[in-house]
């Protein structure tokens, strides 16, 4: 690896294609100098800086930003190298604390929590999916445009080490950015659910009870994790009251017992909250035929009473030291693992459209700025190095929402996309900015229609003052 | 996720992969009690050939039900569903194409003869010769010796899988014969079975051979998978089929993707089974196979099967259904017939009745509670009343 600190005069060289190009010196021990480096940017390189073949330039890797700088330095370097556009596209801007990442890159890993995380994946897509909900139309976009998959992709790459949700700011960002509408599972709801799966992934020997987790829910995992199946878990159930011991004798039984066991529990009355009884209900969908996931259809009639019920079941059947969950639908969790573990080093060319900071550049304005994604459908948005969160886009006004929440509205339409979206679409590669701004133009007037068609006391053929004033201003 | 057809390697034991060493220049008969894998090794043995540039084999089965089964299958071995025939299809199209078209009789053991006969003259006359490199025939057990002696004639090889517990049609055995001319493997194990299924099978298994029983050659899972076994007696048919809805509901939800098997040994039972379900919230579920209604392919939609129990040979469900069972008395060869129909359930085996169940039949349930206490003399007796002793 080789690294330069630099700043932006030498910055603007490399991007103005200077001839002869410039002469690089002051190059640094990576491993020795950078980490306590107070420069304004650090420029690095995988390998020895060499010209391109063609346009001479000396593009760096990844360009290291401290944190305070960044909007204005995105701003900046997006004014001045409108040839890279994104420039995220091209060139990582990293904060300092991803240094050690970049300098010593490891293999994506999630350890013995491969099934755990395609179950989670799959099942928040099917609670997203909406009426339509199959296993099998399930397409692998949906599913990577989860918020779990972006997790446990930050997961695998060792962004969490301390059980912290690292991506939680920017994928909030990139949706508020994007105009998307309220999600259907509020973060709230799904994060007890990624919280037991960082704990356990932290150090299953060891994990200790985090603190926010209900003391049943954590030890239920960890059992079946550990064990198999569940056994003295079930005893804290039935000392709290929740389950009757009759009940869980029943669900020991043939399959078809089960079944009969769990429709009569769901059916009956429940005093618990939203989370105790959801991560029962998914619970016991597993026991039915433990670590298959095979069940989900007995459960989609119960999604509005028990919301993360699915979330649970996925993450409850993929603990299995003998899960089957990577083979559902065809297979489809072994191809999510594939990719939440593909190699993808900092010091090397960005997958995906742009990444959350240069997105909150080029949006958060009044006039926002144009630019390429892959997809005429959906934006591949970098949350964090080799983080990536695939969104709806461009988001109509009638899917979007004005602000967008962090809780749960039970009436909120949402954009995800559809069941079997795919991710190379036709005539990708469009402006999708301007189809973006094109659209919230054409949705601008139809309101204005709308507007003065339902106002009564005014006549199309005798508009007020007003109209022709909002009408002179607009054309 | 069903488990019926499998073709990766892991899914093999060592006696399974051991048929794959078998030569293909020479013939063979592979015997297994039912669920061994006979079927699929016969099925991987096609896939064999095929991919060995030896394109030209056909399949023969005995009933048109277990045609269209194992074609709903055929996809996962790369077998044409064209190359799966019954062997009177085969045998009458054969005649048809030498000029010499045959009218059956209706009857079934009738029809059978006729056509043997029918063939074999045209062999000794030398209008049929070999067709095919290779002849797979499964449920061998089945086919009367003239039909195993013309399907070696049609083909420049044989390969044979087959049960002789599993023999319900009436006829010489061919078996006993084949094994002397051709090289024969055994498979001991079987993996369909759930232990309490297994337990009814081995009461109906009569003959003492000194052979293991199924029981103890099961490696069905049972701990993760507990199966049952129920006798449901019911007044009538019609109680029978009420029970029977119920238990759909329930058996659709836990066997998500797996086949239900529903089946009568008599078709006159059938009739008001089938009348019943189609009207019900199953009718879209139905597959029914009978001579009367005709034959369905497969439909990996569609989840319960209905067939007379004969039809059901060959077959598998995660859970089976027999209704009507004391017609099982009406039939020749009856106890190899309920054999056969317990051994068709992986899981779940509920027999309904409304009259007597046969008697070998009650003998075998009851192995399921051996330790049933006898009964004393004071319950068996009405005790005396007071006015009596006075």
């Amino acid at each position: 690896m080789w690294a330069l600190p630099a700043d932006r005069k030498l910055l603007l060289d490399i991007f103005s294609r200077q001839s002869p190009p410039p002469h690089l010196t002051g190059f640094v021990d990576p491993k020795r100098d950078l980490v306590h480096s107070s420069d304004e940017l650090l420029l690095l390189w995988a390998s020895e800086p060499k010209p391109a073949p063609q346009s001479g330039d000396y593009l760096p890797d990844a360009i290291v930003v401290q944190p305070k700088q960044m909007r204005e330095f995105l701003a900046w370097i997006t004014t001045v190298a409108g040839g890279y556009r994104p420039f995220t596209a091209f060139i990582r801007i990293i904060d300092p604390q991803y240094l050690q990442h970049a300098i010593e890159p490891k293999e994506p890993s999630l350890g013995a929590f491969e099934n755990a995380v395609a179950g989670l994946i799959i099942a928040e897509a099917l609670t997203l999916a909406g009426p339509q909900r199959s296993l099998s139309a399930l397409s692998l976009l949906p599913c990577e445009s989860t918020y779990s998959y972006s997790f446990a992709r930050a997961l695998a790459l060792g962004y969490a080490p301390d059980g912290d949700d690292p991506i939680a700011a920017s994928f909030g960002l990139a949706r508020k950015l994007t105009r998307q509408p309220a999600r259907k599972l509020s973060d709230e709801l799904l994060s007890t659910t990624l919280k037991v799966l960082s704990g356990l992934a932290s150090d299953t020997k060891t994990a200790n009870h985090p603190g926010d987790i209900p003391p049943f829910i954590w030890e239920t995992c960890r059992e079946l994790q550990s064990e198999r199946e569940v056994t003295q878990s079930w005893g804290l159930l039935a000392d709290a009251g929740v389950l009757p011991n009759q009940l869980l004798a029943e669900l020991r039984g043939p399959r078809e017992q089960r079944v009969r066991a769990f429709e009569r529990i769901l059916k009956g009355p429940n005093r618990l909250d939203v989370l105790t009884s959801s991560f029962l209900a998914g619970l016991l969908a597993d026991q039915i035929s433990p670590g298959s996931f095979e069940h989900v259809d007995l459960l989609l009639p119960y999604l509005n009473q028990y919301p993360t019920a699915l979330i649970w079941y996925g993450l409850c059947a993929g603990l299995h030291p003998d899960s089957e969950v990577q083979q559902v639908g065809n297979c489809l969790g072994r191809r999510l693992i594939r990719d939440l573990l593909a190699y993808d080093p900092i010091l090397s060319r960005p997958k995906y459209d742009i990444a959350v900071r240069e997105l909150e550049v080029h949006l958060d304005r009044e006039e926002p700025l144009e630019f390429r994604t892959a997809s005429q459908n959906h934006i591949a948005v970098e949350l964090l190095p080799g983080v990536p969160a695939y969104m709806k886009w461009p988001v109509t006004a009638t899917e979007a929402v004005s602000t967008p929440s962090r809780g749960v509205s039970g009436s909120a339409r949402q954009a995800e996309l559809p069941l079997n979206s795919s991710f190379a679409e036709p005539g990708a590669g469009l402006l999708s900015a301007d189809r973006h701004y094109a659209i919230q133009d054409l949705e601008r007037a139809v309101e204005r229609v709308k507007r003065i068609l339902t106002e009564p006391s005014q006549s199309p053929s005798a508009p007020d003052k007003g109209d022709y004033k909002r009408r002179g201003k607009k054309h | 996720m069903t488990d019926t057809w499998w073709v990766k390697q892991g899914q093999l034991d060592p006696h399974q992969k051991n048929v794959f060493t078998l030569s293909t220049s020479d013939d063979h008969l592979v015997k297994g009690p039912p669920g061994s894998g006979k079927t699929n090794l016969l099925l991987l043995r096609g896939k064999q050939l095929i991919g060995s540039n030896i394109p030209n084999i056909v399949v023969v089965v005995h009933t048109r039900t277990l045609q269209e089964f194992i074609r709903s299958g055929a996809h996962n071995y790369g077998i044409p569903a064209g190359k799966i025939v019954t062997f009177r299809k085969l045998g009458t199209e054969l005649l048809y194409r030498v000029g010499a078209p045959v009218t059956l009789p209706s009857g079934f053991d009738a029809s059978r003869e006729v056509l043997v006969d029918a063939l074999q003259d045209q062999i000794d006359a030398g209008r049929i010769h070999q067709e095919h490199s290779c002849v797979l025939v499964d449920e061998a057990q089945d086919f009367l010796p003239g039909e195993i002696a013309i399907l070696r004639t049609l083909g420049e090889r044989f390969f044979g899988v087959a049960d002789s517990r599993q023999k319900i049609y009436k006829g010489q055995d061919s078996i006993k014969k084949l094994e002397k001319e051709i090289n024969t493997v055994k498979l001991p194990f079987h993996y369909r079975n759930g232990h309490k299924i297994c337990i009814v099978a081995d009461g109906l298994a009569k003959e003492v051979t000194g052979e293991p029983t199924l029981l103890e050659t099961s490696k069905y899972p049972e701990a993760k998978l507990e199966s049952t076994v129920e006798r449901l007696p019911f007044n009538t048919l019609d109680e029978q089929c009420d029970e029977l809805i119920e238990r759909l509901d329930t058996q659709i939800k836990a066997y998500p993707g797996e086949l239900i098997g529903i089946a009568c040994p008599r078709g006159e039972d059938l009739v008001p089974v089938v009348d019943r379900l189609r009207n019900s919230e199953f009718a879209d579920q139905l597959i029914v196979q009978t001579s009367d209604d005709g034959y369905e392919a497969f439909d990996p939609d569609k989840s319960v099967c209905v067939s007379k129990l004969h039809s059901a040979k060959g077959l598998e469900f995660r859970a089976f259904h027999i209704l009507a069972a004391e017609g099982l008395k009406k039939f020749p060869l009856q106890r190899e017939l309920t054999f056969m129909g317990v051994t068709r359930a992986k899981t779940s085996l509920c027999i309904y009745h409304s009259a007597d169940l046969p008697s070998y039949l009650e003998g075998a349930l009851s192995k399921l509670n051996p330790d049933t206490p006898l009964v004393g003399i004071d319950a068996l007796l009405e005790a005396d009343d007071e006015e009596g002793e006075d």
